[in-house]
């Protein structure tokens, strides 16, 4: 029997619905720390930046994060700080950021102003407009008030959600489940789409800041085709399930008619060479730290362009018979020809001897590895691995002091 | 007449709710070698980590600081009236990098409390005797006071309903009677309770981190860590059985 949509039970379902969404909601069009309309912070403001504080706590004592009295992270701030715009100041908002030791491209904001960068992100950055891009768009976050939105939004909507599924069980019958995965599905992609709008939102904001600041726009896309690369090459060598997400073609497509319409004449700072000089040390770590974690091709990519610049580079070399070893199997002659390479360049650079001895002592070359691993030992006497280098070498000389017949 | 039934039985069911008292359940395990009694000068209670949370209509917690600290302040004014003249640690009393190692520590605590609560309280309920009690905080405690040979972890954890919450469970119920009367089909108790009051306390050796004595209470009605006479009746219940001298 199909069951009315306004009986009696029904109605006092959706009695029960507008009563409690009426008395449970929150605002979340909350003012900017730009307007004049900003009057301080509210309560669930303080509990959100307290739980900020308590995770900040925590991740500024860790090990991965940056010396703040370091030339790269006053740079850095220095760079986020001509961002700030002038109605922010004074506010209770403090912009601060830190670097994070991580080969990832990432980047979040805390909504007390802390800001935290990944330096894998920065290695990847070709000059200061691209840096100012991405603090445009994680102080616009904050000065926005996204955190305390998102927090309410989710709030909002899982109550709908809730509240959707008791009127369903008053209503009955097909309609009712049809309500009930309504409330849900439809309060989940609101949720979704509204996190996508506070992104978008961030990226017209950010754009703004770094404009005004006086950088050229046109860096602003670069940032994020930079991302998109990344993410193809991650799909190509880590298969994750957001290798192919769509979100970042929609930001690249709205930057770009940002570009072509906004600011389509503007020109800017660009300051590639403060930035290369401050950022540039994190290359050689991104790219260690990206073998590490297997990101083997953007760590190639990251590779081949320091070699373009620093061709003499011993420590790249070195890394890059590392990336044969670990990436291309049957690469040894590759990876060995690297070793020598730094060799030529830095004589005295022991990881080239240890890594090529290594590679000829498993590959049974041991005449070969005897002399480089004795020279490893040489160079770097309190080497972690002495131990085991000084057992492989009289392994190795025992078995060249033995005849070859009796082996 | 069925109709009639079903009404009465919701309003006793309901009525059953009102009247659980402020009895706790109240569970304790103890290592086989750990000492007798722990005497007043021997352990000293480490900062508290004691959280209350609003429960928003649809479900999502949100740790409420002024509710947090006022039960931290009632937690910690009935320890002091239970144990005596026992030294009790802030974290004001801590340098920076002993507050980190205090709040991962307290972390694996947490993740040590679940582990034990839901092998208390989850299915098999007696799965825990059949093992032997092996916990541990780790050796890195004893960088957190030297002073000590013990430490006392208590942990809280209590959620209130959001008034919109609220107006949702008593609305939802009267629906449910309503509709329960009109059609005779139960439909109360679409939405669930708030998770159960928790206060949990841990002696731990300070120089290896083991978990000697572990004791929890819980309760799902009559206790509210905001309120100081409940907070003191459930810390009293908690340590009835601790080996505290």
């Amino acid at each position: 029997m199909r069951t009315p949509l306004w009986n009696r039970s029904s109605w006092l379902g959706w009695l029960l619905v507008l009563t409690v969404l009426g008395s449970g909601c929150i605002s979340t069009n909350v003012a900017s720390f730009e307007s004049d309309d900003h009057t301080g912070l509210t309560k669930d403001e303080r509990r959100l930046w307290s739980r900020a504080l308590e995770e900040q706590e925590l991740l500024n004592a860790s090990s991965h994060i940056f010396d703040a009295d370091t030339a790269l992270v006053r740079y850095v701030n220095h760079v986020a700080q001509r961002l700030v715009p002038e109605a922010a100041t004074g506010t209770e908002i403090d912009i601060q950021v830190r670097l994070i030791r991580s080969p990832y491209l990432n980047a979040f904001a805390y909504p007390n102003g802390a800001i935290y960068v990944h330096t894998g992100l920065l290695a990847r950055m070709e000059n200061e407009a691209q840096l100012a891009t991405l603090l445009g768009h994680e102080i616009s976050h904050v000065l926005d008030r996204h955190a305390l939105r998102n927090v309410r939004s989710l709030k909002n909507k899982s109550g709908f959600a809730a509240i959707f599924s008791l009127a369903s069980y008053t209503v009955g019958g097909l309609l009712g489940s049809l309500i009930g995965v309504m409330g849900q599905v439809g309060a989940y992609a609101a949720v979704q789409g509204y996190s996508q709008s506070l992104e978008a939102d961030a990226d017209v904001a950010g754009l703004r800041l770094m404009a005004e600041a006086g950088y050229d726009p046109h860096e602003a896309g670069k940032l994020f085709q930079l991302l998109q690369q990344d993410l193809a090459l991650m799909k190509e060598d880590e298969p994750f399930f957001w290798g192919s997400h769509p979100r970042l073609q929609q930001r690249l497509q709205t930057y770009q008619h940002l570009l072509n319409t906004t600011y389509g004449n503007q020109q800017g700072l660009r300051n590639p060479e403060p930035f290369r000089t401050h950022a540039e040390r994190l290359q050689l770590m991104t790219i260690e730290q990206d073998l590490g974690a297997g990101r083997n091709v953007p760590a190639r990519l990251l590779l081949e362009d320091y070699l373009d610049t620093h061709p003499t580079s011993a420590q790249a070399h070195y890394l890059h018979g590392q990336y044969y070893r670990q990436a291309e199997p049957d690469a040894d002659s590759l990876a060995l020809a690297a070793y020598a390479e730094a060799r030529t360049h830095a004589p005295g650079f022991a990881p080239a001897y240890q890594a090529a001895g290594m590679l000829h002592y498993q590959a049974g070359r041991l005449a070969e590895a005897e002399p480089l691993l004795t020279e490893y030992l040489r160079l770097h006497p309190s080497a972690s691995d002495r131990g085991y280098i000084q057992q492989y070498l009289r392994d190795i000389r025992q078995q060249l002091a033995t005849p070859d017949d009796s082996r | 007449m069925v109709r009639f039934r079903w009404i009465q039985a919701l309003v006793l069911a309901w009525l059953l709710v009102l009247s659980t008292g402020c009895v706790a359940t109240v569970s304790n395990l103890e290592r086989t070698d750990a000492p007798a009694t722990f005497e007043e000068a021997s352990y000293v209670v480490m900062p508290l980590d004691v959280s209350v949370y609003e429960v928003s209509a649809g479900g999502v917690n949100e740790k409420m600081d002024e509710w947090s600290n006022s039960a931290e302040a009632h937690v910690t004014a009935a320890l002091q009236s239970q144990l005596g003249d026992v030294t009790m640690l802030s974290k004001d009393d801590l340098t920076g990098d002993q507050r980190v190692n205090l709040t991962e520590t307290q972390a694996l605590y947490q993740a040590i409390n679940t582990s034990l609560i839901i092998h208390q309280y989850g299915q098999p309920v007696d799965r825990l005797s059949d093992n032997p009690f092996v916990f541990t905080l780790g050796d890195e405690v004893r960088d957190l006071n030297g002073d000590a040979p013990y430490y006392l972890f208590v942990w809280g954890v209590d959620f209130h309903a959001s008034a919109g919450r609220s107006a949702a469970k008593v609305g939802g119920f009267i629906l449910g009677v309503a509709v329960a009367a009109l059609t005779g089909v139960n439909t109360v108790g679409v939405m669930p309770t708030e998770a159960p009051t928790g206060l949990s306390a841990a002696l731990v050796d300070a120089e290896t981190g083991d978990l000697l004595w572990y004791g929890f209470a819980k309760s799902e009605t009559g206790f509210d860590l905001r309120e100081a006479n409940s907070v003191d009746k459930l810390v009293k219940q908690l340590l009835r059985k601790a080996p505290l001298n």
